[in-house]
């Protein structure tokens, strides 16, 4: 069985604020607040890559854990925006910044915002099949590598975050086990989010429109599989891809509005670190017993997971 | 108002119940205008072509400004259908 045992993070310093955008793209306060839900966005630093960022949110686990992590049977890096042309992968970059001991498998995962639940169920069968015991699972995907700063459907949401995932075979009693999983895909319509000549462009209406209409379905169907309703659940954290789509879902679902989770205002929509870094901010909640999963974005791709407590 | 535009008119309140839809002459009004902002107006296209399962191609949704523009698209969908609004 694998467990998540921690997760630390990294949201670099610099930040842009939409408040100071209201005049250039016709919004008001009450969009930024209630609907975009994003206050500021978060900015790497020019001379930042994303290896940095990855090796940023592992000194955060690490010193979460209170101990140093000084070798693991697997890394995985989730990007779309790798270092350089992604040529060598940047999980092997990461591998040589961490100076880890050569006997670790090291790949990307090119998935943007369902990539961290990918991501979870890749490495737990990965390490089960290889009798591994511990991995580690990056996500950074530093969208203002690529995003025009005059895009209004771009610009005011995404912001640049790394994340790090400590996962164990075993784990002590209460530990977090991710699984069973579901996924889909609708290839024909990823044009809708897609990175043209190194610059970002999304159609806001057709990704909206998937993500209200896709991923409800998948959430009720993987309740299904395990025999739960939504009034199981303790806690649904779904990709922060704005406060308005969250709410939709939340409508859509028929959940009361305090079952969702929700911390984008400060960083703003983090691809495939937004649901580790809500996921961080409740693992240690000894009220929580069951939590729902749910990426949705660049493919299009959606993906959802159960979490429970190990016994 | 025609039972097409009373149907969108509860599809618009249900998305937003402060929107300023009161009388017919707010169904000419843009949406901003009343109280509409445009991430609404697109949750509003989805239930609608949802309530009515009829397919809008975007290029056509993005010239909707107002409640009777969209009623106009919306019956002239179901024509094309052989159905009645």
């Amino acid at each position: 069985m694998t467990c998540i045992v921690d997760i630390g993070s990294y949201i670099p310093a610099g930040r842009e604020s939409n408040y100071a955008k209201k005049a250039q793209f016709d919004i008001d306060d009450e969009f930024i607040r209630d609907k975009l839900g994003v206050e500021e966005v978060s900015r790497k630093a020019s001379d930042e890559e994303t290896s940095d960022m990855c090796v940023k949110a592992l000194a955060d686990l690490e010193a979460r854990l209170g101990r140093r992590i000084e070798a693991v049977d697997c890394l995985v890096v989730c990007t779309q925006n790798p270092d350089g042309a992604g040529l060598p992968h940047t999980s092997a970059i990461v591998h040589g910044k961490l100076g880890l001991p050569q006997d670790c498998a090291c790949f990307d995962l090119a998935l943007g915002c369902s990539g961290y639940v990918y991501g979870l169920s890749v490495l737990k069968s990965f390490m089960r099949d290889n009798n591994m015991s511990s991995g580690l699972l990056f996500t950074a995907d530093p969208y203002s590598k690529i995003i025009d700063p005059n895009d209004k459907n771009t610009v005011l949401l995404f912001g640049d975050a790394a994340t790090a995932t400590l996962l164990q075979t075993g784990g002590a009693s209460g530990a977090w086990v991710p699984g069973p999983f579901r996924f889909g895909t609708c290839g024909k319509d990823g044009g809708a989010l897609e990175n043209r000549s190194g610059v970002l462009h999304m159609n806001g209406r057709a990704v909206f429109n998937f993500s209200a209409t896709a991923v409800p379905p998948q959430v009720n169907a993987l309740l299904k599989d395990v025999g739960l309703s939504p009034s199981d659940i303790d806690l649904f954290l779904f990709h922060q891809g704005s406060k308005f789509i969250v709410d939709q879902l939340v409508k859509r679902l028929g959940l009361p509005a305090d079952k969702a989770s929700l911390n984008l205002a400060g960083q703003g929509n983090t691809v495939s670190s937004s649901l580790p870094l809500l996921l961080q901010g409740h693992l240690g909640d000894p009220r929580l017993h069951s939590m729902l999963l749910s990426g949705f974005g660049v493919g299009l791709s959606w993906a959802s997971c159960l979490l429970t407590r190990r016994q | 108002m025609t039972p097409l535009q009373q149907t969108l008119v509860r599809i618009a309140l249900e998305v937003n119940a402060q929107a300023t839809i009161k009388e017919a002459a707010d169904l000419d009004r843009k949406f901003g205008d009343i109280g509409i902002d445009s991430l609404e107006a697109m949750s509003l296209m989805l239930m609608v072509t949802e309530h009515f399962d009829i397919k809008i191609p975007d290029a056509e949704i993005d010239t909707v400004m107002t409640m009777n523009e969209l009623a106009r698209l919306v019956e002239r969908e179901l024509t094309s259908l052989g159905r009645q609004a």
